[in-house]
């Protein structure tokens, strides 16, 4: 029998770790490099819960950039999507937060988690608990994760994968 | 308009079609595949086959295939990139193409990353500028902190050095000292001394850190300036059996508006300075003007400084090799160099290592008030006491009986009769019941402070001289002192002659 696949896109300004938190996930792997996403990657994940099972198909978007916005094309029959945040640059919750506005101005809502990645750079941190406690406050599911250390990212797709799962979205 | 000619056309959509690896699939309505052309093994599209659905594919998922769009750079091979266009309606067919970016993506991404680390980095250094900002803030604050830290630590060193140093005196004062005892007495008022320029030079330093600095300019005696700073500084010359001479050029203006506090600071910072590092020979001041500007020249025939040290010289904490074997912490050269920004002046060192040194001072000043001058150029009157054989009788109101009783000593062999209050409410009570020809306060003293008492004092109607003993050196705060009703401030450690003079000063002027 055929899995049924699920889109999920990652969405964000540059450099916050979307394609690190993918690679995390799908592979296990993490690369102090940094090579800036051009158009669209795609990725596939098979999630097994107790009753069923779905493919993540994970589009990997270029974040926005000085050359420009992202290409929202790409979110079209989009499940879900994950936001991601660099918690060393607070600049980027705006990012994030500026993009979930356009999604939801051209799809309707989409439902999404937030990723606030770099965990593992608690002395650059820019974002407070109590700034998380208001995006939380405000029913937003917010993992603070680490790609570098895989602190989160596992737990924030499967949760993601688990309300698709059950909400059959 | 009209179309590119048929050969042309076929032409450029040869090559485009080999340099691009084109591939084109037409889809029925259920996007299925109908027909391919193209190398699709270039994508790994090679699995590809008749009949299937395309909507089923990852990177094409959840794409509507009913209106045209284009989906630009998609990863849709391992290490492939294309365009992918989608036409619903060429000719009543549906057609999806794809155009191979691989030839461009990798300068592109260059491209993206360059521009990417052009933001971040102009994020960082916005970043940074806001730290130096906040750490610019914070140095301000820390340094009012600190400032007043200092000033409260100096308070609390004077009031000891009163002690240590008039003691010592005390004890200097008795006839028939052994030698070694009188020995003894002179390195206690050398180390007090040396920790009370310690104190001061600490002191002056934090005032110079900070913003509210300023100058207090009155109008000066220069000859009268000259001369108090002679006399200070003529018996440590004799000390070492050095030669010292003052000369102030005849041409040189005789009165100015100058912070003489200042100026006289630098004085003995220079002259101190020079008399303390040469051992033989002699110290020079000469004190000349221009038009506009003071002109200091302070030379000694000392070991000199090498040129490699006329920069660093002037910096905290500094000192040249010589320096490092006299006591001191290197602050002198540096608050003298201070002062003299702040006067707006210069200074200039002439030396070499041998051939003694020659520190030059510009100073540029105002000229001072007519009135002054007037004042200044009237014969002084020489007072004559009517009531010699007259015994003062001294209110001396202070909490620290270290200090009271060493006073009290002093005070009494000076021909004082002196009675001891130990805080400001005693000597309240007293100056109610007894009549007093002046009263001398500390000022921080529990029940009853000093600056409480004077304002009871004169609401009492008490009329006699009032003098203050203050750890503090703060000219505004000693301004204010006397606005509430002070007649003179002394500041601690107490100088006894200068407390004698000021106390018959102003014992002859209630006369």
């Amino acid at each position: 029998m055929e899995i049924e696949s699920r889109k999920v896109c990652m969405v964000g300004d540059f450099g916050v770790g979307k394609t690190s938190s993918v690679e995390r996930f799908v592979s296990n792997v993490f690369s102090d490099k940094y090579l800036t996403t051009i158009g669209v990657k795609v990725d596939t994940k098979v999630i097994k819960s107790e009753k069923s099972e779905i493919k993540l198909v994970i589009w990997d978007i270029a974040g926005r950039n000085r050359f420009g916005n992202i290409e929202f094309t790409y979110l079209r029959g989009s499940a879900s999507y994950l936001l991601v945040v660099d918690g060393t640059r607070k600049s980027t919750l705006t990012t994030a937060l500026e993009l979930r506005d356009s999604i939801e101005d051209r799809y309707g809502q989409i439902p999404y988690v937030m990723l606030i990645n770099k965990a593992d750079l608690q002395d650059e941190w820019e974002i407070t608990e109590e700034e998380i406690a208001g995006l939380r406050a405000k029913n937003i599911k917010v993992f603070v994760t680490s790609a570098k250390s895989g602190d989160n990212i596992e737990q924030a797709f499967i949760e993601l994968s688990q309300s698709l799962i059950e909400k059959k979205v | 308009m009209h179309a590119l000619p048929t050969p042309l056309a076929n032409e450029i959509f040869s090559n485009l079609f080999h340099s691009h690896s084109l591939y084109c699939c037409e889809l029925d309505k259920n996007t299925r595949v109908i027909n391919m052309w193209g190398d699709n093994t270039f994508y790994d599209f090679d699995k590809w086959s008749l009949g299937q659905d395309l909507s089923k594919v990852d990177f094409l998922l959840g794409m509507v295939f009913d209106e045209p769009w284009v989906m630009r750079d998609v990863q849709v091979a391992k290490d492939n990139h294309a365009d992918i266009y989608f036409s619903p309606n060429v000719v009543g067919k549906r057609y999806l193409a794809f155009i191979s970016t691989q030839y461009t993506i990798e300068r592109r991404r260059e491209n993206q990353l360059r521009g990417n680390h052009l933001t971040l980095l102009h994020e960082r250094n916005k970043k940074l500028i806001f730290q130096l900002e906040e750490s610019k803030n914070t140095l301000i604050t820390n340094n009012a902190g600190l400032t007043n830290f200092i000033a409260s630590m100096s308070h609390e060193f004077r009031t000891p050095l009163t002690s240590i140093t008039g003691y010592a005196q005390l004890i200097g004062d008795q006839a028939g000292l052994p030698n070694e005892t009188i020995k003894h007495l002179s390195y206690i008022e050398s180390a007090s001394q040396h920790l009370l320029s310690l104190v001061e030079n600490v002191l002056d330093q934090a005032q110079l850190d900070t913003e509210n600095f300023q100058l207090q300019r009155s109008n000066v005696s220069i000859a009268e300036l000259v001369t108090e700073v002679t006399a200070v500084v003529a018996s440590l010359a004799s000390a070492k059996a050095l030669a010292f001479s003052a000369v102030m050029s005849e041409n040189c203006v005789q009165f100015a508006m100058l912070d003489s506090l200042r100026v006289r600071q630098i004085l003995i910072n220079l002259l101190g300075n020079a008399i303390k590092f040469t051992e033989d020979g002699e110290v020079k001041l000469l004190i000349d003007s221009s038009d506009t500007e003071i002109i200091i020249t302070v030379s000694d025939t000392g070991p000199g400084i090498d040129p490699s040290m006329h920069q660093s010289i002037f910096d905290a904490y500094q000192r040249s090799n010589m320096q490092s074997s006299k006591p001191g912490v290197g602050l002198g050269l540096n608050i003298t160099k201070r002062l003299v920004d702040k006067m707006e002046g210069t200074i200039s060192l002439l030396s070499s290592k041998g051939n003694g040194s020659q520190f030059t001072i510009r100073l540029p000043f105002i000229e001072a008030d007519d009135d002054f001058v007037e004042e200044q150029t009237q014969p002084i009157p020489i007072l004559k006491s009517t009531k010699a054989k007259y015994v003062y009788s001294l209110l001396l109101v202070e909490d620290n009986t270290d200090i009271s009783n060493l006073l009290k000593i002093f005070l009494t062999r000076a021909g004082y009769k002196v009675d001891i209050a130990e805080n400001g409410q005693v000597g309240l009570d007293k100056t109610r019941i007894h009549s007093y020809d002046a009263v001398i306060s500390d000022l921080q003293m529990p029940i009853l402070g000093g600056r409480e008492l004077v304002q009871l004092l004169r609401k009492d109607g008490f009329t006699k001289p009032i003098f203050a003993l203050t750890a503090s050196e703060k000219k505004s705060e000693q301004e204010k002192m006397l606005g509430e009703g002070f007649t003179t401030i002394l500041t601690k450690p107490i100088q006894m002659q200068e407390l004698l003079s000021k106390l018959a000063s102003a014992l002859h002027s209630e006369v």
